[in-house]
């Protein structure tokens, strides 16, 4: 058995926090390697990959690349029982854009490792959204360059923690053009003793004049034994740019809960509700039926 | 063509005046078991303070140095002297400092502050206090203050011994453990209970040797219900080799009582400041630390507060400017350990000429702190793109019942901010000006007048060139 290190973050903070990087034991000895796939944007404009992995420890790599002017929609869901690790490169060439969907609705005791790495370039966009609802761990670990002008990332990640689920996320969006804009909005519930961690690095680099990054992020407390970290990080050398980042953790709101209550609806009712809703928004920006319905199956049982 | 606004640097033209070095005594440079040894000896230490000096070496020698912040690969140990004491005894009245160290003090304007607005003032020059004294009436009202010395071997050895680095342990970091093992100076501060003391106390750590360290001890404890203001200064001359300052801060806030801890840390550019400050608060406590970071080659400076009994209380607010040649790393920590605890940090940064600045701060609310809040805000300001600015918050939350807030943001000067002043007849230079003086106002609101105004004069900005 050896050791990944993943989820680092770029800039280390104390190390009795926890935060720097995540351990995640993995046998690569006896790794299944799935067959690599390459999705190029022009010849299809949307492509699903159902991806259950094979064996105890199962291992992926996913190529999207998007040439000039091109755009694609990748639909990923990953479905595994055991322990799975899913590698995406994007290559995003001029004026190209690619959207990645991912929905997470692995096993009971299963492990997703999820990494992706995007090369963004003049004019081009990726738009990224996560979400994660499965009963596993899930290790998700993000860097996006934004290498061209006027280049831009955005990415919307949302999750309902329960039992003693493990979600431990890192993303890295890296300015190095002008006029670049990167926005992450995240949001979730924690329930039971469910244990979750979010690092977002916003990183201006210098010559990224002109540049714009936010990101923004809700967590819902609803279990008594949950753990929640978060770590918003802004690093700049470039002096004309804009760097935003806000963060709200708790219980629901008296005013929220009053709302509710006027209204008939009990705390219990009303939590439910407030979980479901930012994964309903995802949905809204999918606009995928086959997708939404695997997300309502998945709701169902939560 | 439009030039940028331009922040002036810090005029240091007071702080960078040398004394001549007059020593009556210096420790040879280094740090071995011998060395630590003659400083007890030297200081007459009490045994069980020599065994905690020997015990802290050797947790130094064993902890690594921090592979993430500024680097600190510049400081040298062998090459820091880590005790020297000046020509004079500790003296209850200026007359009696020697010439040349109480015109230093004279220069910046502690003698003159005490008389105006302090009601105790304790002066340190390299590694012992020169001055010490407390007004009467302060003093009447059984308030002790006194070096940390005298406390150590006097009436209040037992307190000191109870409090003394148990807060701030030799195991926290690499530099809490130095300073265990060559802690020299610093003032005690015992406020009875209910007694409330209306005009600040003032200590000035004032570092004039070459190539020397200053490990002062701060103890303060404010027992129930009473109240206190503690204001805290630091200069050195510049050198072109470094100097270190790795004092220790350790603040008791007891029931009800309240601590407001204000620093104006204005080191020469050569100093390498990794000092540590921390408090603990109990019930219904407060503690407010207001903190202006200033000087410096590299700092590291993050206060922590504990809040250990419900309804305890913390408020940081705090500013830092990094210019040419500075990497200052600053922040605030703070636990959650009880219920209904609150706490808020709101702090400023400006980089400019090369200068890094970051802000780093952690938010831990255990378990048990149900019905706790925590707020932090943190803005910065780039000048230029020789600068550096960097946001490094973390929050630990483990109960439902919190509610936790953050927001951060790095900017230039708003355009926008300055169209809008330029439309109610102000320069654009005029504008701009007012801008960038007044993102440093959370911290000037919440110091005493003089100390204002004397940060407002350290930024000063000058507008030039053109429009178009």
């Amino acid at each position: 058995m050896t050791e990944m290190t993943i989820n680092k973050l770029p800039s280390k903070t104390w190390y009795w926090l926890h935060v720097n990087e995540t351990k995640l034991p993995w046998d690569k000895e006896h790794t299944t390697e799935l067959p690599e796939e390459t999705v190029t944007a022009g010849s299809t404009e949307e492509v699903r990959f159902s991806i259950t992995g094979e064996g105890r420890y199962s291992s992926k790599k996913i190529h999207i690349i998007a040439p000039a002017g091109k755009q694609v929609t990748v639909f990923m869901d990953y479905q595994t029982e055991e322990k799975l690790a899913v590698r995406t490169s994007l290559s995003v060439e001029e004026h190209a854009r690619v959207r990645l969907v991912q929905l997470q609705h692995t096993a009971e005791n299963s492990l997703v490792y999820n990494q992706i790495e995007g090369e963004c370039a003049k004019n081009a966009r990726i738009e990224l959204v996560q979400i994660y609802l499965g009963k596993g761990d899930i290790y998700s670990d993000t860097t996006i360059n934004l290498n061209g002008d006027a280049s831009s990332f955005r990415s919307d990640i949302g999750y309902i923690g329960q039992h003693t689920h493990i979600i431990d996320m890192n993303e890295v969006v890296n300015h190095f053009g002008k006029h670049t804009e990167s926005e992450i909005n995240v949001g979730g519930a924690l329930r039971d003793g469910a244990k979750k961690i979010f690092r977002g690095t916003i990183d201006f680099k210098t010559g990224s004049s002109d540049s714009v990054g936010n990101e923004l992020e809700n967590v819902l407390m609803l279990g008594d034994d949950v753990e929640n970290k978060t770590v918003p990080v802004i690093l700049c050398s470039e002096e004309n740019v804009v760097g935003n980042h806000g963060a709200t953790i708790g219980e629901l709101d008296e005013d929220t809960m009053f709302y509710f209550a006027s209204r008939g609806i009990d705390k219990e009712h009303a939590e439910n509700i407030m979980a479901r809703a930012n994964i309903d928004r995802l949905k809204g920006i999918i606009k995928d039926d086959s997708f939404a319905r695997m997300i309502d199956e998945e709701l169902g049982e939560v | 063509m439009r030039e940028k606004s331009q922040v002036e640097d810090i005029d240091r033209s007071i702080y960078d005046i040398r004394d001549e070095e007059k020593d009556a005594y210096r420790m040879k440079e280094g740090l071995t078991p011998q060395i630590v040894e003659q400083l007890s000896k030297e200081k007459g230490d009490p045994a069980w303070m020599q065994q905690f000096r020997l015990e802290s070496l050797q947790i130094y020698n064993e902890m690594p140095v921090p592979d993430w912040g500024p680097s600190i690969e510049g400081l040298d140990m062998d090459h820091i002297a880590t005790y020297v004491r000046p020509h004079s005894k500790m003296q209850a009245s200026w007359k009696d400092v020697p010439e040349d160290i109480k015109e230093t003090f004279e220069r910046l304007g502690i003698p003159q502050a005490e008389r105006k607005s302090l009601a105790g003032v304790g002066a340190q020059y390299d590694s012992e206090l020169v001055y010490h004294n407390v007004k009467d009436e302060v003093a009447a009202q059984g308030v002790v203050y006194t070096d940390m010395e005298s406390a150590l071997k006097g009436e209040y050895a037992d307190m000191v011994h109870k409090y003394f680095m148990k807060l701030v342990t030799p195991h926290d970091h690499k530099f809490a453990a130095l300073h265990g093992a060559v802690w020299s100076g610093g003032s005690f501060v015992y406020v009875p209970k209910g007694v409330h003391v209306s005009i600040p106390l003032q200590s000035y750590f004032r570092l004039n040797a070459k190539g020397a360290g200053q490990f002062e001890h701060t103890l303060i404890i404010v027992d129930e219900g009473a109240s206190l203001h503690f204001i805290e200064g630091c200069s050195a001359p510049k050198y072109n080799v470094a100097n270190l300052h790795a004092g220790c801060v350790e603040l008791f806030v007891k029931k009800n009582a309240k601590l407001r801890y204000s620093t104006i840390e204005n080191w020469s550019k050569n100093m390498y400041n990794l000092n540590t400050k921390r408090a603990s608060v109990e019930e219904g406590g407060t503690i407010e630390w207001v903190s202006g970071s200033f000087g410096s080659h590299v700092g590291c400076l993050y206060p922590m507060s504990v809040l250990k009994g419900e309804g305890a209380k913390m408020e940081f607010t705090g500013v830092t400017f990094a210019g040419h040649g500075q990497n200052l790393d600053t922040g605030a920590k703070v636990v959650h350990a009880a219920p209904n605890t609150s706490s808020y940090m709101n702090t400023r940064s400006i980089s400019k000429d090369g200068g890094i600045s970051t802000f780093r701060s952690s938010v831990v609310v255990a378990k048990n702190a149900k019905g706790s809040k925590s707020a932090v805000s943190c803005q910065s300001l780039m000048l230029d793109s020789e600068s550096r600015s960097d946001t490094i918050p973390a929050m630990d939350i483990r109960t439902k019942d919190a509610a936790v807030g953050h927001e951060a943001k790095i900017g230039s000067i708003s355009d926008d901010a300055v169209f809008y002043l330029m439309s109610r007849g102000m320069t654009e230079e005029d504008a701009r000006a007012l801008l960038v003086s007044g993102f440093a106002d959370n911290v000037s609101k919440e110091l005493p007048v003089e100390y204002a105004v004397e940060m407002n004069n350290l930024i000063r900005l000058e507008m030039k060139g053109s429009i178009g």
